[in-house]
């Protein structure tokens, strides 16, 4: 039936044939007409008619569970990540100390075209232009970590101690090396492109399987589509970049990581991260070294006036991470004053006595606790208000209280109707101002004593 | 408001919500197999998930043919997933759902083979010795697994575009105009493209039977 279309008659009326669909009525009729009788055009559409019931005579084979549930997962792992554009925001408030830690400068990897021997093959090896690099000789930028060994055994630490669920812990690295100028190496999976002075290293891993590990400088990668038995990675200090079949680029610095994707879709863990990013062909994602706490509470507290649920949020991790103590103090702190703009009186009360209790006196605890009479007061809570004042002195010693607190207790005795110790009050206020050298306030602490009477 | 709090925010993360139910289950009027022109309230990926991913896999699987294995289409149903989550936000309801998932199925399939460059391998592949696995056809014969193959390796030679307009017509049984508004084209441009991909099968048919390919 085939040899239809290299009958030298052809027929004029094929197109028309082919067409059916998009013919009214009357054109198709007469095509089914013409069809009946042509040499031509009959055959082809009962060729057609045959191809058809042969590709609906198998169906594909269902999805299995297992698939189901892979599948699932990645599309909600990239539902929980935010988008590309805002990581880049986000990268600069980032909490993951673990990040740090990771220094990964474990870096390690195979040769993907040398299956099941089991030996390192170095990059310089493959390309037989790369300069062996000691790390531990100091050429490169300062990073957390701790280097010991010849080798060049690496192994991360972090200010703020412990490693993030899925971080990497230290890895033997059998060698370094430093690109003296631009080099490309294929690597089998994959080729690689590094730029002048990047320094990498390759370790053996499992067949079949690369992991570049980039400790600086820039390197373009060009990977063929990969097979379910194949992986090729590149780990920086900050970040873990998983392809499967791509061409992208990644810098590696001391203060970020960069992700260029030219083609295709990459897959980027941030250093101790759970959930990937995932950044597609045209997108680029930027992840910074982590903010120190105190920068971060730092920001907080800027943004307070302007954003307070990302204040809230900002200082909340510090908190949910197990910062150092008095940087908690300050982010629950932080966190209080939040809620408070949010509207929250009762959350920041509850925060604020979380305050006092974890401040164990000094300045932190006596602004929480004032804080929290204030909340408590507007609120019309005067009994616990006082209650809270009267919790604040005994923390902070009576002779440590400020004027303006102190005269936050009078206030509270006039609003509950008690002018007697109003009077008492305010009177303390005018000798705490008076103290302090704020002749002002006492006068005016004064004269509202005065009027009292 | 308490509940809100990023004190509170940790021990969320780490709870995961089962999908909900979506509420056009229990209402045939609002599915969106249906004649769906408004936006159920629910329609979130979850649900649009649990409804259409075996569709996604059948499409994705026709669309890239018999050569790729089940890692691709795997890795294809995926990024069709994550293509629909970015852009769920944006459907209005124009097209029903499921004219609407075909067309990103499509799109993120032709792109994957010109990508990923996917299509030459499996061109190669297929040129000589197409199988046919057991998983795609369990229950065949030699001779009809043959035939089978015979007749992909023609459809692979059409050019993606066209293939993918047979293949939503011919075997998913799309109407030319819910293709036009899948792939963003005009129905004209459809019945074009289907008229070639036809032309081309046949010629590919004849080359096969002619041993000329």
């Amino acid at each position: 039936m085939s040899t239809l279309l290299s009958n030298p008659l052809g027929c004029a009326h094929l197109d028309r044939t082919l067409r059916l669909e998009s013919c009214d009525d009357d054109a198709r009729a007469a095509a089914l007409v013409h069809a009946g009788d042509c040499p031509v055009c009959g055959p082809a559409l009962e060729e057609l008619a045959a191809v058809e019931r042969t590709l609906r005579g198998v169906a594909p084979a269902p999805l299995v569970t297992a698939e189901r549930a892979r599948i699932w997962r990645g599309v909600a792992a990239r539902r929980r990540a935010p988008s590309a554009g805002s990581w880049l925001a986000l990268a600069g408030v980032s909490l993951a100390a673990a990040a740090a830690v990771v220094l990964t400068v474990q870096l390690g990897v195979r040769s993907g075209g040398a299956e099941g021997d089991g030996e390192a093959l170095p990059l310089a090896t493959v390309s037989g232009e790369l300069t062996p690099v000691e790390l531990a000789d100091g050429p490169l930028p300062s990073a957390p970590a701790a280097v010991s060994g010849a080798a060049g055994a690496v192994s991360g630490g972090t200010a703020g101690g412990g490693v993030a669920p899925g971080a990497r812990q230290a890895m033997p690295v059998s060698r370094w090396v430093r690109a003296p100028r631009a080099v490309s190496a294929d690597l089998g999976l994959a080729r690689v492109d590094l730029a002048a002075g990047a320094v990498v290293a390759l370790e053996p891993r499992a067949p079949r399987e690369i992991d570049l590990r980039l400790f600086r400088g820039k390197a373009t990668l060009a990977v063929s589509k990969l097979s379910p038995s194949e992986a090729f990675e590149v780990t920086t200090p900050l970040a873990r970049v998983k392809v499967v079949g791509t061409r992208f680029h990644v810098e590696s610095r001391a203060d970020a990581t960069r992700v260029e994707v030219e083609e295709g879709t990459v897959w980027v863990w941030e250093t101790g991260a759970e959930n990937a990013k995932v950044v597609q062909a045209g997108q680029a994602l930027e992840i910074k070294a982590p903010a120190t706490p105190r920068e971060v509470l730092s920001e907080a507290r800027a943004l307070l006036e302007s954003d307070a649920t990302g204040a809230a949020r900002m200082a909340g991790t510090l908190v949910d991470q197990g910062a150092a103590p008095e940087v908690e103090v300050e982010a629950i702190l932080v966190v209080a004053d939040a809620e408070r703009r949010r509207g929250d009186p009762g959350r920041a009360a509850a925060l604020y006595r979380r305050v006092a209790e974890h401040a164990h006196g000094g300045p932190y605890a006596e602004e929480a606790l004032y804080k929290c009479a204030t909340l408590l007061g507007a609120s019309g809570d005067v009994g616990g208000a006082l209650s809270v004042l009267a919790d604040a002195e005994r923390r902070v010693g009576t002779g440590a209280i400020g004027p303006e607190r102190a005269s936050l207790e009078a206030e509270l005795h006039l609003t509950g109707g008690d002018v007697a110790r109003a009077r008492t009050a305010f009177g303390r206020a005018a000798e705490r101002a008076h103290a302090v050298g704020d002749e002002a306030s006492a006068r005016v602490f004064a004269e509202r004593r005065a009027r009292l009477r | 408001m308490a509940g809100d709090s990023p004190l509170d925010m940790q021990a969320r993360a780490v709870t995961v919500r089962p999908p909900g139910r979506p509420a056009y289950e229990a209402n045939p009027a609002a599915s969106p197999r249906g004649a769906l022109r408004t936006v159920p309230e629910d329609l979130t990926i979850e649900a649009v998930f649990r409804a259409h991913v075996d569709d996604v896999h059948r499409i994705v699987t026709r669309l890239i043919g018999p050569g790729g294995s089940r890692a691709d289409v795997e890795d294809v149903v995926q990024l069709v997933f994550i293509a629909i989550q970015r852009a769920l936000p944006k459907f209005r309801g124009e097209s029903k759902l499921s004219t609407w998932i075909y067309g990103v199925s499509a799109r993120v399939v032709m792109t994957q083979l010109r990508g990923w460059r996917r299509h030459r391998r499996l061109l190669a592949a297929l040129g000589d010795h197409l199988e046919i696995s057991d998983t795609y056809t369990p229950e065949k014969s030699a001779s009809e697994r043959e035939e089978l193959a015979r007749v992909w390796r023609c459809l692979m030679r059409i050019k993606p575009k066209k293939r993918v307009v047979y293949i939503m017509h011919e075997l998913e049984d799309v109407s030319g105009a819910d293709i036009a508004l899948a792939l963003d084209i005009p129905v004209a441009t459809v019945w074009t493209r289907l008229h070639h991909a036809r032309k081309e099968l046949l010629a590919a048919l004849a080359r096969e039977q002619g041993g000329t390919r």
